[in-house]
């Protein structure tokens, strides 16, 4: 891929209200299309916005959080344009002075360090959604739309094109949702909730490419529209400077014949809405309630608990995660709980694309498969086999070590099988007395074989050696 | 004024005919010419107006209220098709 390669993301995540941005309709419940409406999110005719606080104040705290400066005052403004999705003709967003500006985040991206510059950080509500009939986005006899969406708020995030790979984008993102999961204003559980416009170049204009839902299709929408740009330049064409549309079932983009440009939008202050003053105390209580985030509890774990970096990462890459391992770190071995927590429990989750409040696991189950691996009742790759079990179903973990016949051969049995391989073994027996060390390496296997994986191949190489220098 | 009125009516994916067209351009040069005598008034040492009293931070607590009954979201409508709203498709 080209060295030239600038991506900046507009990025809209769901903010975790419980009523919408300017009504007191509900953000979550019943799904029947219009079920959760009002005069005000359907733009009738003399109904006026009510701002709320919460949502405002959840803006507040994802600016600081972010490092941006925040106004002293800030207002909504409207945005008009011409769409059903939008009733009332205009969408209520920030524009002139939004809640933030000039921020960043760092992530890492294989273990190197990366900045993204954020631009601005602005509350907007959400339009309906409408769904097309008769055919495509551009051919549909008409529309059908449903307002229930309308009035959602939404936090949306302005990079600076400072992302140089498809990859690195998606990697944005995912800290981004981290970020606003650790301060508890984004449910990370719908990926989606994340929706992204991409402004790619590849050295000469660039292309906006909208409507891109989730991590995965991101990185996807802009492999694709990347590669686009390259294959004209290689057929000796320019890039235009244009919108367009990712198409998620082809995984394409496409152009877009509307043009509209910021002037289009004619924004005019919200005269229905106050301005906002982010006072100071305020302004300092909000910012007390950020909790640590993600990169500083990564840092604390390897200072604190002597994690590995890698282990730390993974653990910190998942709030609820980080909760349960905070709280078992506290009562049992940190490297265990870390290890089974960054290795056994990451990878069912990742496996099954779930984040850990989704998965049946819990801090007790977590914590009886720690006790037992302590205990010595399992080995270590048992307890992987037990959380592959009771992530995606609620049982019980010692009932899954009974019906598994998990029980760490461990003692007198250990000794027994010790005894019965090397007597079986004679040869093997012999070459090891006689300098050849793989032959330990076979006899260990023939323990491990005979105990069925349940015995600690450490415990085993130590009793077997114990035997043999007799 | 030609141009502006074809621009405006894009946006607002209005179609007029050439007729509208004519009218509205002497409307709109009206209007504006109108508001162009506020270019005549010195507003250099004036702070803008943002709202007529001095409000701020009016806000609500985000707390759920009642929403709208079926029969309440379409009473204004004929355009109902299965519990949507049906709207024109713009290309
Ligand atoms: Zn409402």
């Amino acid at each position: 891929m080209s060295e030239e390669i600038k991506i900046g993301l507009e990025t809209h995540l769901q903010l975790l209200t419980d009523s919408k941005l300017f009504c007191g309709c509900p953000t979550t419940g019943e799904d029947n299309p219009n079920s959760r409406v009002c005069p005000t999110c359907l733009g009738m005719p003399g109904a006026r916005p009510r701002l709320n606080k919460r949502a405002v104040e959840m803006g507040i705290k994802v600016a600081l959080a972010l490092g941006c400066e925040t106004p002293e005052e800030m207002n909504f403004s409207r945005k008009t344009y011409f769409y059903p999705d939008m009733p009332k003709n205009f969408q209520i967003t920030q524009f002139s002075v939004p809640v933030g500006k000039n921020g960043e985040v760092t992530m890492e991206l294989d273990g190197k360090e990366k900045t993204v510059r954020i631009k601005r950080v602005h509350i907007e509500e959400d339009p309906g959604k409408t769904k097309h009939v008769g055919g495509a986005v551009t051919s549909s006899d008409y529309v059908l739309v449903d307002y229930n969406r309308s009035g959602i708020p939404l936090c949306e995030i302005v990079t600076e094109p400072d992302l140089k790979s498809p990859e690195e984008a998606r990697a944005f993102l995912r800290k981004l949702a981290d970020i606003f999961e650790y301060l508890e204003v984004y449910d990370s559980s719908d990926e989606g909730t994340i929706r992204s416009d991409a402004n790619v170049s590849t050295g000469g204009e660039r292309a906006e490419v909208k409507n891109i839902t989730g991590f995965k299709d991101t990185e996807k929408a802009l492999r694709y529209e990347i590669r686009r740009q390259e294959n004209l330049k290689k057929r000796g064409r320019e890039v235009e400077r244009e919108t367009r549309a990712y198409d998620d079932s082809s995984g394409t983009t496409k152009s877009l014949r509307t043009k509209e440009e910021e002037a289009d939008y004619g924004y005019i202050f919200e005269p229905d809405l106050t301005k906002i003053e982010i006072r100071s105390d305020w302004k300092e209580r909000l910012g007390e309630e950020i909790p640590e985030l993600p990169h500083e509890k990564k840092k604390r774990y390897v200072k604190e608990h002597g994690l590995s970096k890698e282990m730390a990462a993974a653990i910190c890459s998942d709030f609820d995660l980080a909760k349960c391992f905070e709280a078992l770190a506290k009562e049992k071995d940190t490297k265990l709980v870390g290890n089974i927590l960054s290795g056994p429990v990451k990878k069912v989750l990742n496996y099954n694309e779930i984040r850990f409040k989704e998965s049946e696991l819990n801090r007790e189950k977590l914590r009886k498969v720690v006790e037992m691996v302590e205990s010595d009742e399992i080995t270590e790759r048992n307890a992987e086999m037990i959380i592959r079990d009771i992530a995606v179903e609620d049982k019980d973990p010692e009932k899954v070590k009974e019906e598994k016949g998990f029980g760490k051969v461990t003692g007198d049995k250990l000794e027994g099988t010790v005894e019965e391989v090397v007597k079986a073994n004679k040869e093997a027996v012999k070459d090891y007395k006689q300098g050849k060390d793989e032959a330990l390496n076979h006899l260990v296997g023939q323990i491990m074989k005979k105990s069925g994986g349940n015995a600690d191949p450490q415990d085993a190489r130590k009793l077997l050696m114990e035997r043999i220098e007799e | 004024m030609k141009e502006e009125v074809e621009r405006v009516s894009s946006l607002a994916s209005i179609r007029l005919s050439k007729e509208e067209k004519e009218g509205l351009e002497e409307d709109m040069e009206n209007i504006l010419d109108w508001f162009s005598r506020l270019d005549e008034i010195e507003t250099e040492d004036l702070e803008p107006a943002f709202h007529p009293i001095e409000l701020k931070n009016e806000m609500r607590e985000d707390e759920v209220e009642e929403t709208l009954d079926e029969d309440e979201v379409f009473q204004n409508t004929e355009n109902e098709e299965e519990g949507f709203f049906k709207g024109p498709s713009i290309g």
